[in-house]
């Protein structure tokens, strides 16, 4: 199957502080998840509350949001996007550890990627 | 994974305490506690009694966000693996590598020494395990991405059972990417937006595909580091919850290249695998310490096997590490115990270059042989023509050509050099070796700008590091990557292959900056400061005299060399006083202390720990304001990138302050003071580049405390809250390309920005929240607040005494 075409942009929640047992790794994932993805003709929207990783950096994805990783930037997020051009189309939540993983699921129960119509991609959450 | 037919350890999952208690009674001890949702193993642990039940479960269960833990049987002294898979949305699975730990199970595979390709496995049990693998990621929901499964192995009956399954890139991955040159997070997320393996190219050899699974020519070990020394009181024994900081890799021809360079690579004093005119521990003593996986358990192995004690009872001792190491590990004691026979001069060159061979540093040789050092130990073995060769990291051991410019040294016979050196000019940056506390992430995102700048120069752009969680060792960064170790004898050789126009020392913090005095001996160029302006600003006794020329107020200090002497100069600057040692990082160390007696405690610790080092003392400036400036010079034009105000008074390392920028409660004329100061030591040094200043500021008097003539923590988060590529820009005008007028800079900022450091402490039970002029923090985070009535700022402003330890 090649390439989904309905995937015009895409989120990927980062890490977060580097603590032990989930260090720099998660900036090299995601960085070159992003890179990846923009070869493709993505949008990237990051979002991590990091300021020492490269992939916070405005040369790595279209738009960076430095912000704490919680529900409420997630959907201050997917709001401030709906009606600008890079409304957001799914949500890669495997490149920023098991910090974005929990935070995907979070936001899954709260009805938030149903409500903004994402997809959660690279994963199912029943998996997790 | 029952329904699987999967093999699983007995298990079950409780979410109270007395289901807990119930189920460790019903499967048996050792058991292990494995909290759900937590990550590097928050929480969990091994109980082998019980009498440490209820303690070790209630940890697990509030570790745990649900409340959820599951109570497994242990399966001590098996072997452990890893297997990093892709599969994409047509149920298509590659295996992308195997990772052996050479610790048995037991040991959190982040506190593990890992080896890949798998060293011990047999053909039957890996191919058991690749199905067992394949079946469980095709029946784990419907996911495209990348998926980690950990097995632990029965060493005598080949039995498997699987220890845990995420979907998702993790540690692991990101070093199996560095091992086999696959780019799994990059695949990964193509096969999440649609893409199907076979549609996708291997980028390494860009005309195969990229459903495939890499083939290994090398061996890779990797190393964890750990900051013991940081948590006093901390428990230092490796378990099931991960205590290290960071990590690193070797590469090699054999499992003794590949470990001895991850050695070279820890920058923890050792040059290969051994300490050398340190007491050494008796065999009893040294039987009974390996019992204990503990952070130096690999360097007493050695020790053990260079004591005679067998192969046979080291496995047994230490619950079950494979023969095949520990029979490799003594072909390295093999091999000291013969230098040890000769000298410098009479060494025979087959045993050099078998000892070459076989991972040893010529630092390490100079020690055995107690003759010459390391350049005379260079310089036998180069007469005689043993030299590094480059060899490629390819993923499909050399069956196809590969593209991608990524390689690690080794030595063979006929020297065929896989490296073809360009004819452009070429610098070279440093990176700043395995993350730890006081030098982490921040340095990765300098080194990556540093490359890009240097391309964007129209120069060929080469990176040595040794780190496999970093950007910079991504292999499409620069234009050459050499995974080696950032040690002194990896980078001469590099440099003779290469012949570089210079090398940049400024991003790779205190790893690089160490290696300048090295760089400038040869005559070799340092992009950027000069090697003694450097110096100025690292020795703080030539600092100090300088900034007493330039009339700019400083602590009053001294240094000593003993007890008698460091009371004398305490008295002498007043008390309290700061004790510390010269160059170190993170003020590794540091106390602030009252009286003579404690001085006297202080300098008899830290000369315990560094034998022979110039111990510094400064008088401290107490209950006064922190600030620092980060700064570019080009020779004329002098820019200050941001003025942080620490939230926290002095006392409190400045890489455990919240800082403000900019400036939130000082005075313009004090900023004023503190930009003039900075820039007359910018010029006075003649800085091109960066640099960084510390203030104290007291009664409305302004004093430096120091400068590092570098990138520092804070320029990644100055360039991200203003939105200016500073690194970009400071990388051009060390090369002198640039010049600060060429830039325009607006930096954009509303309000104010707070570097928060973010801590550790919870992975070390007992450990207190005290903070000092020892830096503790892992991490930071960014925040921004409209003003200053922000209820977050006020919380902060508020407890900014709260964690104090003196």
């Amino acid at each position: 199957m090649p390439k989904d075409n309905s995937i015009k942009s895409v989120l990927i929640i980062g890490s977060g502080p580097i603590i032990i047992g989930q260090a720099c790794e998660f900036d090299y994932s995601g960085t070159q998840a992003a890179r990846s993805l923009r070869e493709e003709g993505v949008k990237v929207i990051l979002i991590n509350s990091n300021p020492a990783t490269i992939m916070t950096d405005p040369m790595m994805a279209d738009k960076v949001y430095l912000l704490p990783l919680t529900v409420e930037s997630i959907e201050q997020i997917l709001k401030e996007n709906e009606s600008d051009g890079y409304r957001i189309d799914a949500v890669l939540p495997t490149m920023g550890g098991q910090t974005a993983l929990n935070l995907a699921k979070e936001a899954e129960e709260l009805g938030i990627w149903k409500q903004y119509n994402v997809r959660l991609i690279g994963v199912d959450i029943k998996a997790i | 994974m029952i329904k699987l037919g999967v093999p699983v350890g007995q298990a079950r999952t409780a979410n109270s305490f007395l289901e807990g208690k119930e189920f460790a009674q019903e499967i048996g001890f050792p058991l292990v506690l494995r909290p759900s949702f937590t990550l590097g193993g928050t929480g969990g642990g091994l109980v082998f009694k019980k009498e440490e039940l209820d303690e070790a479960l209630n940890r697990a269960l509030t570790a745990s966000p649900i409340h959820e833990v599951l109570v497994e049987k242990a399966v001590m002294g098996w072997k452990e693996f890893e297997l990093e898979l892709l599969r994409d949305s047509a149920d298509n699975v590659c295996i992308i590598c195997t990772v052996e730990n050479f610790d048995p199970m037991g040991v959190h595979t982040g506190d593990s020494i890992t080896v890949a390709p798998a060293m011990t496995l047999s053909d039957t049990a890996l191919q058991l395990m690749r199905n067992t693998a394949i079946r469980m990621m095709r029946d784990l929901g419907n996911f495209a991405g990348g998926c980690n499964v950990q097995f632990a192995l029965n060493p005598d009956t080949e039995e498997i059972q699987v220890i845990e399954i995420n979907p998702r890139v993790s540690r692991s991955s990101a070093l199996a990417s560095k091992a086999t040159g696959y780019p799994i997070a990059k695949v990964a997320a193509k096969l999440a937006i649609g893409y199907n393996l076979d549609e996708l190219e291997n980028q390494i050899t860009e005309t195969t595909s990229a459903y495939f699974e890499p083939a290994l020519d090398y061996v890779i070990v990797k190393i964890p580091r750990w900051n013991f020394d940081k948590f006093k009181g901390a428990n230092d024994t490796l378990g099931f919850q991960m205590k290290s900081v960071g990590e690193v890799m070797g590469i090699g021809r054999s499992f003794n290249e590949a470990i001895q360079k991850a050695c070279q690579s820890l920058e923890n004093n050792a040059v290969g695998l051994g300490y050398y005119g340190k007491s050494l521990m008796h065999a009893e003593e040294l039987l009974e310490y390996i019992k204990t996986p503990k952070w130096d358990r690999i360097f007493r192995i050695k020790d053990a096997l260079m004591a005679g004690i067998s192969v046979g009872t080291i496995s047994k001792a230490t619950n079950g590490i494979d023969r095949w190491f520990l029979y490799e590990i003594q072909k390295i004691c093999t091999i000291e115990k013969e230098i040890t026979k000769y000298d410098l001069e009479t060494l025979p060159l087959e045993l050099l270059r078998e000892a070459k061979v076989n991972g040893f540093s010529d630092e390490q040789i100079s020690r055995i042989t107690e003759h010459g050092d390391e350049d005379d130990v260079y310089n036998k073995r180069k007469a005689a023509g043993i030299t590094r060769v480059y060899k490629m990291v390819d993923t499909c051991s050399a069956e196809f050509e590969a593209k991608t410019p990524y390689f690690y040294s080794t030595f063979e016979e006929g020297n065929y050099n896989e490296s073809k050196v360009s004819d452009k000019k070429k610098i070279i940056v440093l990176g700043s070796g395995p993350n730890r506390i006081g030098q982490g992430i921040e340095f990765d995102y300098c080194c990556v700008h540093g490359l890009l700048a240097i391309k964007e120069c129209g120069y060929e752009s080469i990176m040595i590091n040794c780190n496999p969680e970093t950007v910079s060792t991504d292999f499409d960064m620069a234009d050459k990557l050499y995974f080696e170790p950032v040690y002194w004898e990896h980078l001469w050789e590099i440099i003779e292959h290469e012949k570089p126009d210079g090398v940049i020392v400024q991003l790779g913090g205190q790893t690089a900056l160490k290696l300048a005095e090295k760089l400038h001996q040869k005559g070799i160029r340092i992009v950027g400061t000069s090697f003694d302006s450097l110096d100025i600003a690292e020795d703080r006794g030539r600092f100090s005299d300088r900034l007493k020329e330039l009339d700019i107020p400083y602590p009053d200090y001294g240094t000593a060399e003993n007890v008698d002497e460091a009371v004398v100069v305490a008295n002498k600057v007043g008390y309290p006083v700061l004790v510390r040692p010269s160059y170190v990082l993170g003020g590794q160390g540091m106390r602030i202390v009252l009286n003579d007696e404690e001085v006297e405690k202080a300098v008899v610790s830290l000369l315990k720990h560094l034998p022979g080092n110039k111990i510094l003392i400064d008088h401290f400036l107490d209950r006064c304001q922190e600030a620092e400036i980060d700064a570019i010079f080009d020779g004329e034009d002098f820019h200050v990138m941001g003025v942080m105000e620490h939230i926290e008074p002095a006392g409190i390392h400045s890489g455990d302050s919240n800082a403000v920028l900019p400036a939130f409660n000082l005075t313009p004329l004090i900023v004023h003071t503190m930009e003039e100061y900075a820039e007359r030591i910018a010029r006075d040094l003649k800085i091109q580049g960066l640099i960084n200043i510390q203030f104290a500021i007291k009664n409305d008097n302004v004093f430096v405390i120091e400068a590092n003539p570098r990138a520092s923590r804070t320029t990644p988060f100055i360039a991200k809250a203003y939105q200016i590529p500073y690194l970009n820009v400071a990388t051009k005008i060390m090369m002198g390309t640039h010049k600060l007028k060429d830039f325009t800079f607006e930096k954009k900022l509303n309000g104010f920005a707070i570097k928060e450091p973010v801590f550790s402490f919870n992975k070390f039970p007992g450990v207190n929240k005290e903070l000092g002029p020892e830096m503790k923090s892992t991490g930071e985070a960014i925040r921004f607040i409209k003003d200053l009535r922000d209820p977050y700022f006020r919380q902060l402003y508020k407890d900014r005494s709260m964690y104090l330890s003196k």
